[in-house]
This record gives C-alpha cells, sequence and structure tokens, in this order.
C-alpha cells in the first residue's frame, strides 16, 4: 500500500507533465528553431540570425514597422503599468477602510476584471470613444468640441491604456489583502509619534507592502508587454500606426502574412526584453522591497 | 489505481487512433469564407450535391473574411488544408500556390466557357492555380435619400432631364456641394478609408495618364508630380462635401456598420461589385441603392477601371496522388460552378462568374432576378470599361502584389495620415515614392 502510494503523485503529474512538454517547452524551443530558418513555399533553409538583423534593419519597412511597435508597446507598458498600480492601491487603500457599503463597492469595482477585455466590452469601448461615441455626445451636451480619442495618437493610446488600468480589479485585491496584513501595532505607534495618515501612508503602509507590489509589478509588466486584444478591436493599430503593439505586429506578420519564420524572431526578441526587465526589476527589488523577517 | 492507469491509456490509445484515421478518399473538404447568406447557399448546394452523387460526401469548413487567410496560412504550412478552398486570387503569389495548389488542368475542368484571359493572373509556370470564380472591380454605388431633400423628396441636384447620378467628378462636386450646403453633416460619398482612397486616386489618375499603379517592370508607374496632384483631387473632393474633411471626424473602421452609412449622412461607396451586399444589408429596406459605375473626366485617356480575379477555388495538392479523389474533386467543383440547380441556389453571391454556361444558367432563374442586381449590374460595368481600356492598350488589372498585407501599407499608411490631417500632399507623395520600389521588389522576392 505505502509502495502504491509513492507512484499516485507522479501518475497525477502526468497530464500537467505531458502539457507542458507539448504545449509550452516544445514550442518554446521550435519556435527559436523556425527563427533561424526561412521558409519559401515548402523549402525550409537555414539562416542563422538573418531574421534577427532583418527586424532590426530600419531601412527595410518590416524593421521600421518593428521598431515603431517597440516603441508602441513600451509607450504602452511603462504608462499603463505605473497607473494600474497607482489606482489599484489607492481604491484598495479607501477599501480596507471601514467605511458603510464596502462590499458592495469592492464588488463593483471588481466588475471590470470579471468581465475582462472580451469583444463585447472592446465594442463598447469603441462606442464610448468614438467621435459619435458616448463621452463626445456628453461633451457635445456640455457645449465642448468633440475630441478625435481614436482618430489620433494620443487619444487611441489613452483609450487602450484606460480599458486595462478599468481592469484593476485582480491588483487591487491583492493590495488589498496587503494591507489588512500591516500590523496595526505600527499605526498605532506611528500615531504616538505623532505621523499624519499622509505620513503614514508613505512611512509604514507602502514599505511594508513592497513585496507586494514588487509581485504586482512583475505580474502586470510581463502582461502589458503581451497586450492584443484592445489594440487589435479597440484601434486595429491605428491611426498611422500609434498603436500597433508588437504582439499585433507578430500575428500580423506569422499568421496574416504567413512568415512564421520572421515571426518567431519577434516573438524572441519579445521574450528576452520581457525577460530582461523582470531581471531588472528583482535584481533593483534588494534596495526597495522590504521583507519583515 | 492499475484501473484508472490502464483506462488512461485506453483512451490515450483511442485518441491517437481517431487522430490518425485514415481519411474517406470520396470524402471531399471545401473550405470557403462568406457571410451568413453565402454559407447558407453553400450548404444548400452541398446537400444537393449529396442528393445527386451518393457517392460523395462534402464536408463544409465555413468561415468568416476575418481570421481565414490566417487559418489557411497555418493549414498549408501543416499540411490540413481542405481539398478544396476559396483564395484570394494574390495569395496564388503570398502562399506559394505553386507548392501548395494542384494544377487545375490537370482535374480535366473544362475551362473552354471562360473568356480567354480570364485564368492568366492566376497562371505560374504554365500552371493553373486556381479556377476563377468572379472578376470584381471597384466601382461607386449612391444611396438616393442622401441625395433627395428629406422634407420634399426631390433630388437636392439634377445634371439635366432629372438625373441625379453624377457622371463626372465635376458633376461628384457639384452633387456634394449641394448635399453639404442644404445638411452640414451629410456628404455625397462620406468616409471612405485608406484602401478605397488608393484605388480612387490611381483611378483618376489613370484616366489621366492612361497608366497602371504597377508597370511592367514591377514599380511605381507614376511619379511624385503625378500623386501630389492625385492627393490634392482627393482635397478637392474633401472641400467639396463628396468626402468628410478629416478622417479623425470618423473613427469607425468597419464601413458597412458605420452608424453614418446606416443612418444614411453618407451618400455614396466604392466598393468591390462583388461585395456591395455588405454595404446594402446595412441600409433601412426603403434606402434606394443605385449602381453609379466610375466617375469620368473630360480628356481622359482611359476609364480608369481596375479589375482582378475577385475569389478563385483552389485544389490542395495532396489531391494529386489519389485518382479517386481527383475525380471526386473535379465532379464537385464542375458541380458548383455549372450544374443548373446549383449555379441557380448559389446566385450572385460569390459574384458574377465570367464562365458562359453559368451565365446563361442565371439568366434563366426565374424566381430570382439576379440579372437586376447590384452585382451583376456592376459585373457588366466592369468587364465593359476595363474591355474597352484593353481596346486602347490601355491595361489596368491589378498587379497580383498590390494588395500584399506588408507592401499595401507603403502606399495605404501615407494616405491614411493625409486622410487624418497629419501630413500634406507632398509628404504623403514622398513617403509613397521612397519605398514603393524597394519594398515591392522585397516582398515580390519572398
Amino acid at each position: 500500500m505505502v509502495g502504491e502510494k509513492k507512484w499516485v503523485p507522479y501518475i497525477l503529474l502526468i497530464p500537467w507533465i505531458i502539457g507542458f512538454l507539448l504545449f509550452k517547452l516544445y514550442p518554446f524551443i521550435s519556435s527559436f528553431v523556425m527563427s533561424l530558418y526561412e521558409r519559401r513555399g515548402r523549402t525550409s533553409t537555414f539562416v542563422g540570425l538573418k531574421n534577427f538583423q532583418l527586424i532590426f534593419d530600419q531601412s527595410t519597412y518590416l524593421g521600421s514597422e518593428f521598431i515603431n511597435s517597440l516603441k508602441v508597446t513600451f509607450t504602452y507598458v511603462f504608462v499603463t503599468v505605473p497607473l494600474i498600480l497607482i489606482v489599484s492601491l489607492l481604491i484598495a487603500y479607501v477599501l480596507a477602510l471601514k467605511i458603510k457599503g464596502v462590499g458592495f463597492f469592492r464588488t463593483s469595482f471588481y466588475m471590470p476584471t470579471v468581465l475582462g477585455a472580451n469583444v463585447a466590452i472592446i465594442v463598447l469601448w469603441r462606442y464610448i470613444f468614438e467621435y459619435n461615441g458616448l463621452i463626445n455626445q456628453g461633451l457635445k451636451l456640455l457645449g465642448f468640441a468633440p475630441i478625435s480619442f481614436l482618430g489620433t495618437a494620443a487619444g487611441a493610446m489613452t483609450s487602450i491604456v484606460l480599458l486595462r488600468v478599468w481592469q484593476f480589479g485582480s491588483t487591487m485585491l491583492i493590495f488589498l489583502n496587503a494591507l489588512k496584513n500591516v500590523p496595526e501595532t505600527l499605526y498605532e505607534a506611528a500615531t504616538i509619534d505623532g505621523a499624519s495618515k499622509f505620513r503614514q501612508f508613505f512611512s509604514v503602509t507602502i514599505p511594508m507592502i513592497t513585496p507586494i507590489i514588487l509581485f504586482n509589478g512583475v505580474m502586470r509588466l510581463v502582461e502589458t508587454f503581451q497586450v492584443f486584444n484592445g489594440p487589435v478591436l479597440i484601434t486595429n493599430g491605428g491611426p498611422e500606426r500609434s498603436t500597433n503593439v508588437i504582439n499585433k505586429l507578430i500575428y500580423d506578420i506569422a499568421f496574416l502574412g504567413g512568415d512564421l519564420n520572421v515571426g518567431t524572431a519577434m516573438s524572441w526578441v519579445l521574450f528576452v526584453i520581457i525577460m530582461m526587465f523582470t531581471i531588472l526589476i528583482f535584481r533593483s527589488s534588494r534596495y526597495w522591497v522590504h521583507y519583515q523577517d | 489505481m492499475k484501473k484508472a492507469l490502464g483506462l488512461f491509456i485506453l483512451m490515450t490509445l483511442s485518441l491517437i487512433m481517431v487522430a490518425c484515421e485514415k481519411e474517406d478518399e470520396n470524402t471531399i473538404s471545401f473550405a470557403w469564407w462568406g457571410t451568413s447568406d453565402r454559407n447558407i447557399a453553400t450548404y444548400q448546394a452541398i446537400e444537393l450535391f449529396e442528393s445527386k452523387y451518393p457517392q460523395y460526401k462534402v464536408k463544409g469548413e465555413q468561415s468568416s473574411w476575418n481570421g481565414y487567410q490566417e487559418s489557411l496560412n497555418n493549414k498549408l504550412n501543416r499540411g490540413t488544408e481542405a481539398d478544396v478552398f476559396q483564395v484570394n486570387y494574390n495569395w496564388i503569389y503570398s502562399m506559394y500556390g505553386e507548392d501548395y495548389f494542384m494544377d487545375i488542368t490537370e482535374l480535366g475542368i473544362d475551362l473552354s466557357d471562360y473568356p480567354e484571359n480570364e485564368h492568366e493572373p492566376l497562371t505560374v509556370n504554365d500552371k493553373v492555380l486556381a479556377l476563377s470564380v468572379s472578376e470584381t472591380g471597384y466601382i461607386f454605388y449612391l444611396n438616393e435619400s442622401v441625395f433627395k431633400h428629406e422634407d420634399t423628396g426631390d433630388h437636392l441636384i439634377d445634371f439635366g432631364s432629372g438625373r441625379w447620378i453624377p457622371t463626372t467628378w465635376e458633376e461628384l462636386m457639384e452633387a456634394g456641394d449641394a448635399i453639404n450646403s442644404t445638411y452640414s453633416n451629410k456628404f455625397a460619398l462620406g468616409r471612405m478609408d485608406a484602401q478605397q482612397v488608393a484605388i480612387m486616386m490611381f483611378s483618376y489618375l489613370a484616366q489621366i495618364y492612361g497608366k497602371n499603379v504597377i508597370n511592367d517592370q514591377n514599380e511605381l508607374n507614376f511619379t511624385k508630380d503625378e500623386l501630389i496632384e492625385g492627393f490634392n483631387f482627393i482635397t478637392d473632393l474633401r472641400s467639396s462635401g463628396v468626402l468628410i474633411p478629416s478622417n479623425q471626424m470618423d473613427t469607425h473602421i468597419d464601413g458597412p456598420t458605420n452608424p453614418n452609412w446606416t443612418s444614411q449622412k453618407y451618400g455614396g461607396i466604392l466598393q468591390w461589385n462583388t461585395a456591395i451586399s455588405e454595404y446594402q444589408n446595412t441600409l433601412p429596406s426603403s434606402a434606394n441603392l443605385v449602381m453609379a459605375g466610375m466617375f469620368q473626366q473630360d480628356g481622359a485617356l482611359t476609364t480608369g477601371m481596375y479589375k482582378k480575379v475577385s475569389m478563385a477555388y483552389a485544389v490542395s495538392k495532396r489531391v494529386e496522388t489519389s485518382d479517386t479523389k481527383k475525380e471526386a474533386v473535379k465532379t464537385f467543383i464542375e458541380f458548383m460552378t455549372t450544374d443548373p440547380e446549383a449555379v441557380a441556389i448559389l446566385g450572385v453571391d460569390r459574384g458574377v462568374s465570367s464562365n458562359e454556361t453559368t451565365q446563361d444558367i442565371l439568366k434563366q432563374v426565374s424566381n430570382k432576378d439576379y440579372i437586376n442586381s447590384l452585382e451583376w449590374k456592376g459585373h457588366q460595368v466592369v468587364q465593359t470599361m476595363f474591355d474597352a481600356q484593353l481596346e486602347d492598350g490601355i491595361d489596368l488589372y491589378i498587379h497580383p502584389y498590390y494588395e500584399h498585407n506588408t507592401f499595401r501599407a507603403i502606399y495605404e499608411a501615407p494616405i491614411e495620415s493625409f486622410l487624418l490631417n497629419t501630413i500634406n500632399a507632398n509628404e504623403a507623395a514622398t513617403r509613397i515614392i521612397n519605398r514603393f520600389n524597394t519594398e515591392l521588389e522585397r516582398v515580390m522576392e519572398g
């Protein structure tokens, strides 16, 4: 009986291991191999790093598009991630207070995350931000001139950033849990020392939840680098390629254009970028993350 | 536990066996893209085929336009494409059709009922890689309601003898002025995207200079000054109530569902004659959409009518290896294109076939007036204008790489910026000139 029990966990792990090998590890390795080849019809030729050179060659359309999509993606990530963290932390802070009807507000704020960035929501989002959309109808009623959100680079970027920031529910819940775990005694001590609520927030709350800020930051960073749905369905990468994020470009090149080799090369560049930023954040964490132990 | 493990292994093996099951050679898979009308008609035709040829089964693989090309690219890479699949004509080139598509002459399909040159664009190294379903050209369609006074119902413009449909660009601008000065939110055409403006501009320039966009040496056929002239023409259309002043004023990307189109603020559209039903279907039933052809100008060298094969049926190269499958596929394709009952069911939803037999059948269908459909009328105009150009020695057949996925951005991106008013005509023309030839060469090399 004891001997039988020993291999039971391994049997239970088999489906996951098969899934990991087939759907994660194999595509991961084969995509790198693929990025080293050039395919014309049924003929594949080993070309080494040519595809990587091509996507960084700004004299070609492909190269300039890739660099543009990198810029767009960086802008998106470095605006979206801090905004999500700030908004979700502030809302979590308010919801952590003992106020009446807080349960209702917690549910309400989490709703956008439940709805997610699905097609219906994105279509709704389009109708809100279009030239004749809800916001501009409101502006017209108030006597203001309409704004072309989706017709300008800044407006379109704002729209897709807001769509992501709007779904701050998960990040907020994690912050909420962290805030509740900050020992009350620290606040009591700070109050006795005469610290204001504002000072307590920055000198007690923030340092105490830095491990959670690190976790949320890394998770959101990885996730936003891979954004796809919003830019495809709201702006289709436009106007003037201003929201043509890297994942959309990869999709267009690899699947619409059928060039999987160049597409996988781009994917690997994206992977390396995400990896570098993740390592950088973890390395920097020793200077700003405080663990209670 | 051992029982559970045994069951798990058994299920896995069963799944593998199902996956590896040999395909029945009398089953034909057929993939296409289309809207619900086309899907319903196609399934009805398939049902009819199976009843007439009980030895065959057809597995239909319907899809919307969005995602079809991506899916086909993937399937070709994996070798899992359908036996017969609908393709755009330029995919023959961009998808390396010679490697994946069978030479349909090997099936023994009779091409003698088609016009002589119909299959030339689908032929690579003497191999006919797809069967033309129909040809198409960009032409104008106008919504009469927008050209009328809202209260009295009278036409806002009269070009003589009650004619309200413009025939020249000048008349179009007059109509635009009349509409827009009466109703500031209405336009003779409205919003056009970069793809539509590109072909309109190239048609206009072709009328003046008698040249195709791309010449026989695969280079841009227009000079910078000529392109600037084209952009200035677009500016004229925008300042005369034909087009909206800036595309920043309307950011709805999808033409047929654009609220300004469906609420009849926009009076017309430049569209492939094979795809006009998408725009027609979203208008109120009271709207009268009429075919206006291609607007002309004084002293023009040609009519400016570009055309191409609209769509074609390609056959997977896998089919080559089996005579039984070849026979099945041949029977199916011939049925879909020339069987009187099938042709009557399929109608003109995939455009008007150039096959004489098919056209004769459509003319005789009694319960539907295909000849007076917008698609048919458009087809007639496209063919007539194009043939007249050929007689003058001007060939405006659309280059197979003109609509290539990445190449098209070379001219569409500057046009988009111009339509958004972020660059002027000179800058837009410069951007096109700078990259057109090198990028075309690159995509053609693969």
